[in-house]
């Protein structure tokens, strides 16, 4: 079945905030994509890939499912 | 606006005109009808090029997010072009099943409006995905 709303939430607003106000253009550029797909995850408009899910998770030093959480 | 966006939107835009441009070309009454709607799909080609170039959109800048929304939108793409293809196809028969043949003239706007559809389809996928964002598989 295909959507546009994920089911699964993320802290990455709040966790640039927490890491030294982490601009948007600093993480992509950390992660490796643009800054416009860091917008779409915090809208909730893209679900990343595992790879892109855990990379940003190493950049603030916290586990996959801390930054990512399913709905329920 | 992005730069896919914008590539898109000249690719949607591109597609248009050169549909409307042969619909109202009056070609009907010319012995090279067939040889004009090939170079117009030339032309059409060469134009999307150069749009590319325009916009200097390169596939190895696009990161995970461009290329799933651009997978997807090739996926709409695949079943607007067999759509149309399709129709048209049903249509032809119709008109001329009782001549048991097709004119060459509609073999050739068969493969122009198909090749443009393919990229009417494509470019206005995109251009929804960005706004409504990627398809999720549950």
């Amino acid at each position: 079945m295909l959507s546009n709303r994920p089911e699964i939430s993320n802290q990455i607003r709040k966790c640039r905030f927490d890491h030294g106000e982490m601009t948007q253009e600093q993480l992509a550029q950390k992660v490796g994509v643009t800054r416009q797909t860091i917008i779409a995850l915090e809208a909730g408009k893209y679900l990343p890939s595992l790879l892109l899910a855990i990379r940003i998770a190493r950049v603030f030093g916290m586990m996959v499912e801390e930054v990512f959480q399913i709905e329920v | 606006m992005l730069i896919q966006q914008k590539e898109s939107g000249l690719t949607l835009a591109c597609s248009l005109a050169f549909i409307l441009l042969r619909a109202f070309l009056p070609l009907g009454n010319s012995r090279w009808e067939v040889e004009l709607t090939l170079v117009l799909l030339l032309i059409f080609i060469i134009v999307l090029w150069v749009v590319r170039h325009y916009t200097g959109i390169k596939l190895k800048a696009l990161d995970e997010m461009d290329l799933t929304i651009r997978s997807q939108a090739a996926i709409v793409a695949t079943h607007g072009f067999g759509a149309v293809v399709m129709i048209y196809a049903v249509v032809q028969y119709l008109i001329h099943r009782n001549l048991g043949m097709v004119p060459l003239t509609s073999v050739i706007d068969l493969a122009y409006y198909s090749w443009l559809s393919l990229y009417l389809f494509w470019s206005g996928a995109i251009l929804v995905l960005y706004r409504t964002g990627a398809w999720h598989v549950k």
